[in-house]
C-alpha cells in the first residue's frame, strides 16, 4: 500500500469549481494532462418544469496540485450525455504538458469481491492527499443514480469515503484505477437534503432548533455513518478516452 | 366485444416490461430490421430496457439510428428525463419521441413512428402504445413469439 500511495500521489489532484461551489478529487490518466473526475463535481444538474435534465457545466475548473492551481477545460463535448449517465468527466489542463505523472487504468472485469483496494482523495476539505483502504464488497450492475433507465457497472467497497472523495481513483493491488469513487451507499445525505428542503419550504430557515437538527444530521453523516463506498467502473471513461483518441 | 388488455405477455407483474397495445410485454418489434428500412425493437436484457431502431420522419427521411438507447447516427440528440428515460429531439430541438420509465419497471414509448414511406406505424401516448401497421411482435421467449401481427 505504501508503494502504491507513493507512486500515485503526484497523479491525484483536487478539482475545484468556484462558480458551482463544488469540489472533489481527480486523477491524471495521461501524461498529456488528461484528468478523470466525477461528472457531479464539475456539473450542476437542474430540472426543467417537464422533468428534463439540464446540466450547467463549470466554466471555471481549477486543478489543484499542491498549492498550485491550473485551469482546465472539458476534453469531451458538453452535450455528450454519456459522461452524465455514468458520472464521469474528462478534463484537460489548459497548459500543454507531456510528462505529468499519471495512473494507469486497470481491468475492471478482473476485479472481484474480496480484492483489496485503495481510495485516494481529498475528503472533507483537507488539502493533504488521504488514503483509505478497503475490500471490494460486491461487484454489481445497477441503475444509475442519474437515470434509472441506464445501468452501470459498479464496485461497492467497505472503505471510508466522504464528501470530497468524489472523482478519486479506486486502485487495485497493482496501483491501477479500476473505478471512480462516485457516492456512498447508505449515506443519509438524501435525508439531509430533504430536511433542508422542508426547512426552506416550511419557512423555518431562521428556526435555530430546526437548523440545529439539520446540522446534527450532517455531522452524523460524516462521522457516524460509514456506509459503503460506490465506485463506477472505469470502463466508461476508458471507452470515451479511446473514442476521443486521448 | 372482448379486448385483449392489461395482460402480461412473457412478462410478470413487478418485473421490467414495456407497455404496448394495452398489454405488458417483455419484447416489442415493429418493422423488419433485416430489410434495412424502418424497424423498432424494444427488449429487456438482464432487467434493462433497451431500445433500438432505424427511424424515419413522416416525410420519408431517415431520422436517426438508435442502438441500445444510444443515437449512433442521425442529427438527433438525447435529453434525459430525471425519473428515468429520455427524449429524442431533432434539429431545432423538436421532440420526436420519448422513452419513459414509470414505477421503475414499466417503460412507455411515446411519440409517432413512421416507416420509410411516411406511413404511421405506431403511436405512443401517455397511457398506451398503439400499433397501426405490421409486421409486429409483442412478447417473445426464445423462439416463441407472443402476439404476431403480419404485414
Amino acid at each position: 500500500m505504501r508503494q502504491i500511495i507513493a507512486s500515485c500521489q503526484d497523479a491525484v489532484c483536487r478539482v475545484e469549481c468556484p462558480d458551482l461551489g463544488s469540489s472533489g478529487t481527480g486523477f491524471f490518466v495521461r501524461p498529456t494532462g488528461i484528468v478523470v473526475t466525477c461528472n457531479h463535481v464539475v456539473a450542476k444538474e437542474m430540472l426543467t418544469g417537464q422533468g428534463l435534465v439540464e446540466l450547467a457545466y463549470s466554466q471555471n475548473i481549477l486543478i489543484m496540485i499542491g498549492a498550485n492551481a491550473f485551469t482546465a477545460r472539458f476534453a469531451h463535448p458538453e452535450d455528450d450525455w454519456d459522461p452524465y449517465f455514468h458520472d464521469y468527466a474528462l478534463l484537460r489542463l489548459e497548459d500543454q504538458v507531456s510528462d505529468r505523472d499519471y495512473i494507469e487504468l486497470g481491468d475492471y472485469d478482473a476485479t472481484e469481491a474480496g480484492d483489496a483496494v485503495l481510495v485516494l482523495g481529498y475528503p472533507l476539505g483537507v488539502t493533504e492527499l488521504t488514503a483509505t483502504r478497503g475490500m471490494v464488497a460486491v461487484k454489481h450492475r445497477s441503475p444509475s443514480e442519474r437515470n434509472a433507465l441506464f445501468y452501470q457497472d459498479m464496485l461497492r467497497v467497505d472503505g471510508t469515503v466522504n464528501p470530497g472523495n468524489s472523482g478519486g481513483p479506486l486502485l487495485n493491488g497493482q496501483g491501477k484505477a479500476v473505478g471512480i469513487v462516485s457516492l456512498r451507499h447508505g449515506s443519509i445525505l438524501p435525508l439531509v437534503a430533504r430536511l433542508r428542503e422542508n426547512r426552506d419550504l416550511s419557512g423555518r430557515a431562521g428556526d435555530p432548533l430546526y437548523q440545529g437538527i439539520v446540522e446534527l444530521f450532517e455531522w452524523s453523516n460524516t462521522f457516524l455513518n460509514p456506509g459503503l463506498a460506490e465506485a463506477v467502473s472505469m470502463r466508461y471513461a476508458a471507452a470515451k478516452l479511446t473514442e476521443l483518441g486521448l | 366485444m372482448t379486448i385483449l388488455k392489461g395482460n402480461y405477455i412473457f412478462a410478470r407483474p413487478g418485473e421490467p416490461a414495456f407497455l404496448a397495445a394495452s398489454n405488458f410485454v417483455n419484447y416489442l418489434s415493429l418493422g423488419d430490421k433485416a430489410k434495412g428500412t424502418f424497424y423498432l425493437e424494444a427488449r429487456i436484457e438482464n432487467g434493462e430496457h433497451k431500445l433500438s431502431g432505424r427511424l424515419w420522419t413522416k416525410e420519408g427521411k431517415l431520422l436517426c439510428e438508435l442502438r441500445d438507447n444510444a443515437i449512433v447516427s442521425g442529427e438527433c440528440k438525447v435529453v434525459p428525463i430525471k425519473q428515468g428515460g429520455y427524449e429524442v429531439r431533432a434539429k431545432g430541438n423538436q421532440l420526436q419521441f420519448s422513452v419513459r420509465l414509470q414505477d421503475g419497471k414499466t417503460c412507455l414509448i411515446q411519440g409517432k413512428f413512421y416507416d420509410e414511406l411516411g406511413n404511421l406505424v405506431a403511436e405512443g401516448t401517455h397511457d398506451d402504445f398503439r400499433i397501426f401497421k405490421g409486421p409486429a411482435i409483442l412478447g417473445k421467449s426464445g423462439a416463441s413469439a407472443g402476439i404476431v401481427i403480419g404485414s
